[in-house]
């Protein structure tokens, strides 16, 4: 019996460096490749460290190449790190003991688990094998999921002939079968459309609702982390740059405000700030962060103001300037 | 005309060493292959050697000292001979990147022959520490004289060229069908009877071996073994030379007329 | 023992899933037969070139060499049914980065591996191997039901040898990525050499067929038994390095798994 701590996942100072080979081009080059090989070191991931607790939904952000990935392998066993610790459900996941695999569920948007040219359901049975579940249990869950998730015509058509869209149902239910206590999902929504996005996002939410089980979620769209997630980590060049709420990360990161005012009469404000629109009497403004307040002052004393708002830009914006070194604090 | 022909020499130079340095990266594997593939002839070499011996020095007019070279230099001309399979057709088509080849104003085979030489480059050089080995292991006794060499060096020229024309041919089929592996499986099988790779055509009974020489498989592959491997005369490697020329223009002749029906049939059904 | 019965479980749920896949393609029936026909005839014609010069090649009489015949078509079979399949879905998996799908399942990743693909047709040469080694078995003078005993209880020996061979030849996939044509390759070239009892190749050459291809002695060893050549010490010999083999293949592919996973050695 082992104690069970608050903490699904703890992470501590987690590395990963692969040695990539270098390769030149030139025919000279191919010929000297021939006799001697060069590597440099890549740091994927560099020193991380978070706790991710019981029935949590957290979402890992962060552009292509940022070490995401690395991070949730890592997790879930795939790879050893080369320095630091993790444990996950009261395991070291890169020991890969059997019955800590039992207890999570790993589904990656570009890469497939189930067979390819017969039925899920027949895929579903495998898998029952594999884990072990007991029949009677296993009828049921999957009964529950087929009815639920609406796949009683998917399930029995082979893989192969699905879209992607319904292959990704598919392959969300297969991992589901096992009652996992964690999941992760590596980019589960990239390349499908926006109603079938939504779909599977109910889905991820209504398991964790029911079973709660802690979900690890890796996603450049924006739309998967603001729908699923309060708790957002952002990675960026294998370093955790935020940790904590969304709406924290507006706060901290972004650089400007954008300030909607309607006039009685059109004017030219360009003096107080950057005109983003003007339409007529409405202008919308960009100011930075900092003297919003003190602009927002200025045009009620000076400007005869019907209706004014103050906002943050978009997440997807701040997200992008963050990325482009913008706004680093 | 020079033209024409200073476009295609610039041709097989470029895609030659795109092939030579795409094949470089797989050094490694296609050299453990190189030693895989020695089973066969070493086989068929020390088998045949016992056979010679229990005779008292000879099988099918051959000494063992000659089956050895035979076998040896059999390693070698494999790998010259060595060609971009059929079945690449229908991947091509399947993929789509026969309509992009058929969009350039050269013709797909020579693309095939061009990347095939940039790989010889590389196979070359692999073989001869494999061919070193077996050398100094088994001791050939190699015929060095000029006419030997150089009609070695001719023959599996013509021999590469004609074992590639009969994988293109084989290839058409896949205009037409998408059993073109069933059909590979006949000709190799054809070829390891007829082509002197199983075992040199004097070891058949009369018939078989006469009847093979006058085929194709026998120019593409053992024919070369021989001018190296046997005593010849110059003008019995000159005649079968010709022989292999000859083979060669007819197959490209044959090609010419079936190519222009399959890209017929190609545009017509996938437009 | 629950792992072991989800294990066993786990086998048959996954043998049950290729089966069901490879009898939908029946085509691959008859390319696998005409193979079959093709092998036997270059076998048959092969051995009858031989014996057209000699009576006897290195004391194995005609009949005698045609058991090996049957013996390496048996073996062929399993070869090609189970252990090239398997093989090449590993390092496709491997070169694809979809290998995960195997650490990731509660089961020993070797079972996962081994039970991957499964080609049906392609285990022709299986009864059609047992056929000539039937038929030319009879023919050998002075063969009776022990020596059948005998053969037959050395075959679970030779399939030994060759998982274990294939095995790490596979394993060899986690450091040579680009792999998989040339070890298609490979595996038909070393098994050739089967197609001859050990004793035909020179002493340093038997060493190779033994140590590093096993396909040598797998196929010579049941074959002998059967023609009244395999003593006690030798076969216990061979048992002994069928499970050396088994062992050492495991143990190897365990360190490709850590290093595949990036553990430092």
């Amino acid at each position: 019996m082992h104690e069970t701590s608050a903490a699904a996942v703890e992470v501590r100072d987690l590395t990963k460096t692969f040695r990539v080979p270098v390769r030149e081009s030139g025919v000279r080059q191919a010929v000297k490749s021939l006799f001697k090989r060069e590597f440099r070191d890549v740091r994927a991931v560099d020193g991380i460290s978070f706790v991710v607790d019981q029935g949590e939904m957290v979402g890992f952000l962060g552009p292509n190449g940022a070490g995401k990935t690395t991070t949730l392998k890592m997790l879930a066993g795939l790879l050893y790190p080369t320095a630091g610790e993790a444990s996950v459900l009261g395991s070291v996941p890169w020991e890969r003991e059997h019955g800590f695999l039992r207890r999570i569920g790993m589904v990656a948007g570009n890469r497939r688990q189930l067979a390819w040219d017969v039925p899920a359901v027949d895929s579903y049975e495998t898998r029952r094998a594999i884990y072990g579940i007991e029949r009677g249990r296993f009828r049921a869950t999957l009964d529950e999921l087929i009815e639920r998730f609406a796949i009683g015509d998917l399930v029995t058509k082979p893989v192969r002939n699905l879209s992607l869209g319904e292959r990704m149902k598919v392959e969300l239910v297969g991992v589901l079968l096992h009652e996992p206590q964690l999941l992760f999902l590596d980019e589960p929504t990239i390349g499908l459309d926006v109603s079938t996005q939504t779909v599977l996002r109910d889905f991820v939410a209504d398991y964790n609702r029911r079973t709660g089980a802690a979900i690890m979620l890796t996603s450049h769209y924006m739309a998967d982390i603001e729908a699923l997630t309060e708790r957002v980590v952002v990675i960026a060049d294998g370093v955790l740059i935020h940790d904590g709420l969304l709406s924290e990360l507006t706060d901290r990161f972004s650089v400007e405000r954008r300030i909607d005012v309607t006039l009685a009469e059109p004017a030219d404000l360009s003096a107080y700030g950057e005109v983003a629109t003007e339409a007529g009497p409405k202008v919308s403004l960009r100011v930075a962060r900092a003297e919003a307040a003190a602009v927002t002052a200025r045009l009620f004393a000076e400007q005869a103001v019907v209706d004014l708002t103050v906002e943050d830009p978009p997440i997807e914006e701040t997200i992008e300037a963050l990325f482009e070194g913008d706004a680093r604090p | 005309m020079i033209a024409t022909a200073s476009r295609y020499l610039d041709f097989y130079r470029a895609t030659s060493a795109l092939g030579f340095k795409s094949f470089i990266h797989y050094r490694g594997a296609f050299f453990l292959g190189m030693i895989g593939f020695l089973g066969e002839p070493v086989v068929y070499l020390v088998v045949w050697s016992q056979v010679a011996e229990a005779q008292g020095g000879s099988v099918g007019g051959l000494t063992i000292d000659q089956v050895v070279t035979y076998y040896i230099v059999w390693t070698l001309v494999r790998n010259l001979t060595s060609f971009r399979s059929p079945l690449s057709w229908q991947n091509r088509i399947a993929e789509g990147s026969l309509s992009d080849q058929l969009l350039r104003p050269i013709h797909p085979l020579h693309d095939d022959y061009a990347g095939d030489l940039g790989t010889k480059f590389v196979i070359v050089p692999l073989w001869v520490p494999i061919g070193v080995a077996l050398g100094l292991v088994f001791r050939p006794s190699l015929d060095l004289s000029v006419p030997a060499v150089t009609g070695f060096a001719v023959a599996v020229v013509l021999a590469w060229i004609l074992r590639g024309m009969m994988f293109s041919l084989v290839g058409l089929a896949a205009f037409r069908t998408t059993r073109v592996s069933g059909l590979m499986q006949v000709f190799l099988a054809i070829e390891l009877l007829l082509s002197g790779r199983l075992v040199p055509l004097s070891f058949y009974p009369d018939a078989l071996a006469t009847a093979a020489e006058w085929l194709p498989w026998y120019r593409s592959f053992g024919f070369a073994i021989e001018v190296a491997s046997l005593p010849m005369t110059g003008r019995e490697i000159l005649v079968g030379l010709g022989a292999s020329v000859g083979w060669v223009v007819a197959l490209i002749a044959l090609y010419a007329v079936l190519w222009r029906r399959a890209v017929r049939h190609y545009s017509a059904v996938s437009g | 023992m629950r792992r072991v019965s989800a294990g066993l479980g786990s086998v048959a749920a996954l043998v049950r899933l290729r089966v069901q896949h490879e009898l939908q393609y029946r085509g691959n029936l008859f390319v696998h037969v005409f193979q079959s026909l093709v092998d036997l005839a270059v076998g048959l014609f092969t051995v009858w070139l031989v014996y057209r010069n000699v009576d006897e090649l290195n004391g194995w009489t005609e009949s005698e060499l045609l058991v090996v015949v049957g013996m390496y078509l048996m073996l062929d079979g399993i070869i090609s049914g189970q252990l090239n399949p398997n093989v090449l879905a590993f390092t496709r998996d491997i070169r694809e980065g979809t290998f995960d799908f195997a650490l990731l399942a509660p089961i020993d990743e070797q079972l996962m591996i081994g039970t991957r693909e499964f080609n049906l047709w392609g285990m022709i040469n299986l009864p059609v191997g047992a056929i000539v080694v039937a038929v030319a078995g009879s023919r050998v003078p002075g063969v009776g039901l022990l020596d059948v005993v005998y053969f037959l209880s050395m075959i679970p020996v030779a399939v030994a040898l060759l998982y274990s061979f294939f095995l790490a030849v596979a394993t060899s996939a986690f450091w040579l990525v680009n792999i998989d044509e040339i070890l298609f390759r490979v595996f038909q070239s070393a098994t050739y050499a089967g197609r001859w009892p050990l004793g035909i190749y020179p002493r340093w050459l038997q060493g190779t067929l033994t140590a590093i291809v096993p396909i040598g002695l797998a196929v010579t060893v049941p074959s002998a038994a059967l023609t009244d050549r395999l003593d006690r010490w030798s076969a216990l010999a061979a048992v002994g390095v069928a499970v050396l083999a088994l062992v050492g293949s495991r143990r190897l592919f365990r360190r490709g798994i850590r290093s595949y996973s990036g553990a430092s050695a």
